[in-house]
């Protein structure tokens, strides 16, 4: 009776297992250049974090650290997924793990279709699982979903295409490797408004349906209309100073960054200047 | 389609229609340079394989005007040397894919666009595990011609490829295009070489090139890979979109997959 309420459940109610992405205590280099510097967070399935701040600040550089980039000199601190550490784990040993991450300015790759792109992706999660047939309706119903062309499967990846059908076919990707852990790294730049709503709505819809975890990092209000944040943090200098809900968002569209800047040091100018008016 | 097969010295003319004409002579000079003639009258496509056993192969391309062929052509063997002349007449165009799987090949192409109007498009692709070497000449003897030379080369083992490509524009033919694209993926420590030269002397010229030696790109590499696709596929995805860009003929395109197929297993 007991096996039967468990496979009854799991069918009703899918896998409701809670996948856990923590960054601790995160110190990155690159050419000699500290960028993340005492990073921490924690994201678990069905939560949305949102990151802001200003540009330069090493928010596309945790992205690219999470996934493995090892153009990254990681210095201290940690990444585990679900209590593993990744850190020694290539990049594609993370996708496999769960983790995904639309990137900012996804590449064109001349000769290989999307089609043999996802389908090699696609059969290299699912292993011996890989239906072609399920493959190929699966694409064509997202694909429709995300109002793409029929052709565009069979185009170049990301060949030829603009700015708004790259970050729909990072959607699309997402959709077909079914990740745990998605990072939208400024999905919304490049977007007009039809494929902004497009893309949050169908984000919303994956997050919804798999119960995933999702990390945005944005600049604008505009995404969070369609993907509903449940915590936002600002990130400066590499780490993140503030930590609030949705309306840290709309605070930070009024009144900029600027208040969360650490305090600079007095300049040789301002103690003379001060020296002075104090005589 | 034409069908050609170079086999050794031995020159096969499969199958032959009325659009070309065909003349060869076997060894008859003192160099022992087996000799090709083919013209072309008509639109058409010709396969040329060549399988060379330390041969020297001249084989000559006449297109007569407002003619366009497509010429197809897989090379292997051994220590071949091969010199390629195509002479094409006014508003004649040439579409060319190639693919050489070959040991120590040399060649020498020279195309000579004389007539106005006259246009080249050279997809030339290699999977180098021995030294190679390629001279292209592009002359562009008459105005508004046009040439795109695009030559794609990977080295695995032992390959060493070099090529020296040349166009020409001399004073008074305007309008001419000249492009050119050199790139070689390089997975050894050996050295190769690419000397991409425009010889212009008239203003009224659009040209291009590009030349590129190395490795695999990283961010293309970390983009494949975020996906969950393994370095191994990712490098054989790369090899297979590099080596079959641009090109359209189905026989060629299975060639080439059988080849990465045996050198990625």
């Amino acid at each position: 009776m007991f096996i039967f309420n468990l496979i009854f459940s799991i069918i009703k109610y899918g896998d409701d297992s809670v996948n856990t992405l923590k960054i601790i205590d995160l110190k990155v280099q690159v050419e000699d250049k500290v960028i993340l510097d005492g990073f921490n967070l924690e994201i678990k399935s069905g939560e949305t974090h949102v990151i802001m701040g200003p540009n330069g600040t090493g928010k596309s550089t945790l992205s690219k650290v999470i996934m493995g980039d090892t153009k990254y000199k990681i210095l201290q601190g940690d990444i585990l997924f679900n209590d593993e550490s990744i850190l020694s784990m290539t990049t594609d040993k993370r996708a496999r793990l769960g983790l995904f991450l639309t990137m900012q300015s996804p590449i064109t790759v001349e000769g290989v279709s999307n089609a043999e792109f996802l389908r090699v992706a696609v059969q290299g999660k699912e292993q011996k699982n890989f239906k072609l047939l399920q493959f190929v309706k699966d694409v064509e119903s997202t694909s429709l979903k995300l109002n793409f062309s029929k052709d565009f499967i069979h185009r170049g990846l990301n060949e030829g295409f603009s700015g708004g059908e790259r970050k729909k076919n990072e959607i699309l990707q997402m959709y077909m490797l079914k990740p745990k852990i998605v990072i939208l790294d400024e999905i919304d730049s490049g977007l007009d408004v039809d494929s902004l709503k497009i893309v949050g709505e169908n984000v919303t819809e994956y997050k919804n349906k798999e119960n995933c975890g999702l990390l945005v990092i944005t600049h604008y209000q505009r995404l969070l209309d369609y993907i509903k944040p449940d915590f936002v943090h600002i990130m400066m200098n590499g780490k993140i100073v503030k930590s609030g809900s949705s309306s840290l968002v709309k605070y930070i569209e009024d009144n900029g960054y600027s208040e969360f800047e650490e305090k600079k040091q007095i300049t040789g100018t301002c103690i003379v200047k001060d020296f002075l008016e104090n005589e | 389609m034409n069908k050609i097969l170079i086999d050794k010295e031995e020159i096969i003319l499969q199958k032959i229609t009325k659009s070309i004409e065909v003349t060869s002579n076997i060894r008859t000079n003192v160099f022992g340079i087996t000799k090709l003639i083919i013209n072309v009258f008509k639109n058409c496509d010709i396969q040329l394989d060549s399988n060379l056993d330390n041969s020297k192969v001249d084989i000559v391309f006449n297109l007569k005007p407002n003619v366009n062929l497509n010429l197809y052509e897989y090379k292997q063997g051994n220590k071949s040397k091969v010199q390629y002349t195509f002479n094409l007449a006014e508003k004649s165009s040439i579409n060319i894919e190639k693919f050489v799987n070959s040991n120590n090949p040399r060649e020498m192409v020279i195309v000579n666009l004389d007539g106005c109007k006259s246009s080249i498009i050279y997809n030339f692709k290699s999977l180098a595990t021995t030294k190679e070497s390629y001279d292209i000449v592009v002359n562009h003897n008459n105005s508004e011609s046009k040439s795109e030379i695009r030559n794609n080369a990977v080295c695995l083992d032992g390959g060493k490829v070099s090529f020296h490509v040349s166009g020409y524009v001399d004073k008074g033919y305007k309008n001419c295009v000249v492009n050119q694209n050199n790139h070689i993926i390089n997975l050894t420590d050996n050295k190769c070489e690419i000397r991409p030269n425009l010889y212009i002397n008239e203003y009224d010229t659009q040209a291009n090139h590009s030349a590129l030696i190395g490795g695999f790109n990283n961010e293309e590499l970390f983009y494949l890979q975020s996906r969950g696709i393994s370095l191994k596929d990712a490098s054989k995805l790369l090899i297979r979109g590099f080596l079959l860009s641009n090109l359209k003929n189905k026989r060629i395109i299975k060639i080439i997959l059988q080849k990465i197929k045996e050198y990625w297993r």
